[in-house]
């Protein structure tokens, strides 16, 4: 599987571990956007922009 | 062991979470370290079933299943529905109940007799403010569900306590009409965070505000220190921890002048600050607390 992706707001590399799980949040080292990595069945990586703070997130 | 479930099933425990954290992470980590499979379940990717069998759940969630949601209702809204088709939820639908919100926390302590600030509560401008006087101010606002210590005001006078009011009412959040108002303790500038697994306190920290700030969240900039767990502490953190039902519970406690008061107890805890102050591996205990539980 390709752990290559490009941030879709800036189009810069981002930063995906090897060993990355689903649901990790990765950061787009240049402009700060935060993605949500999906695995998907077939191993496949998807980003997706990661959800925004809720009001009932916490401890 | 009680039932006849094969070897591979005994060794599948979920972790049910929405977003992976560091916390998430170590569990993960402990739970392989400990010889087990964790089965990931992402909460947000997947649908439950209301009248599904409990072996099929048990296939995807494990034999017991680790709530981690950072999303207070997502996480109480999956444990009801696993809980209810019989899977061991951790923790249980009752405690996430209780502990979720800071009036239902506060009630069960005392009713259990564990020291608490003095709390009054109210349900309009009119009330709270009398509920206000009758504290004296400084005192303290807080919303009765919410996290990381977010709309919690300390309210020095009349004037903020109505200016506070006031916005929470153009809020629109049915919560939010609910006020829960406790008295401004004298205490160290920082609170106690006591870990309790079980039937066990397995560590304590120090939480210390960042600079400017009266709140000790470690997601508001707090730092943890850690904190020798005296004979006092464990006591009021086991009684606090059997008030609300027992199970991996974060007790918060402050230092007032004469006793330790619990002001909280967090049901689904975030333990970095405190793993790394105190160097126990909180992670382990959960997942071996997790393993005891499923076995019972």
């Amino acid at each position: 599987m390709t752990l290559s992706k490009k941030c879709p707001e800036c189009d810069a590399e981002l930063d995906i571990p090897d060993d990355v799980i689903s649901g990790e949040i990765v950061s787009c080292l240049d402009c700060g956007m935060d993605y949500e990595v999906r695995i998907k069945e077939g191993g496949e990586i998807e980003i997706i922009p990661a959800e925004i703070e809720g009001e009932d997130w916490g401890e | 062991m009680k039932t006849g479930a094969s070897d591979v099933q005994m060794k599948e425990i979920g972790i049910v979470y929405d977003r992976i954290r560091w916390e998430e992470k170590a569990l993960i980590k402990s739970s392989k370290k400990l010889g087990l499979s964790p089965k990931l379940v992402d909460s947000k990717e997947i649908y439950i079933d209301t009248q599904e069998n409990l072996e099929k759940l048990k296939r995807k969630f494990g034999r017991l299943a680790i709530q981690r949601c950072v999303s207070y209702f997502r996480g109480l809204h999956a444990t009801a529905a696993l809980e209810n088709a019989g899977l061991p939820v951790i923790n249980s639908f009752d405690v996430s109940w209780i502990c979720g919100n800071k009036l239902f926390t506060t009630l069960a302590l005392v009713k259990a007799d564990v020291p608490v600030p003095k709390t009054l509560l109210a349900f309009t401008e009119e009330g709270a403010l009398k509920a206000l006087e009758k504290l004296g101010y400084p005192a303290v606002m807080k919303p009765v569900v919410g996290s990381w210590g977010r709309l919690i005001a300390l309210v020095k006078d009349k004037d903020s306590a109505q200016a506070l009011i006031e916005s929470r009412k153009e809020m629109r959040n049915a919560l939010l009409q609910i006020y829960y108002l406790q008295e401004y303790v004298e205490r160290p500038p920082r609170d106690i965070r006591v870990m309790v697994i079980g039937d066990e306190v397995v560590a304590a920290s120090y939480r210390y505000p960042p600079q400017d700030e009266w709140r000790t969240n470690v997601a508001r900039g707090g730092v943890s220190k850690p904190c020798p767990v005296t004979r006092e502490i464990e006591e009021v953190a086991m009684k606090a921890s059997r008030a609300v039902g027992g199970g991996v519970l974060a007790v918060d406690c402050m230092e007032s002048p004469d006793k330790i008061l619990v002001h909280e107890v967090n049901g689904t805890v975030e333990f970095r600050g405190l793993s790394s102050a105190t160097g126990v591996n909180i992670a382990d205990k959960i997942i071996e607390y997790a393993v005891k539980v499923a076995e019972d």
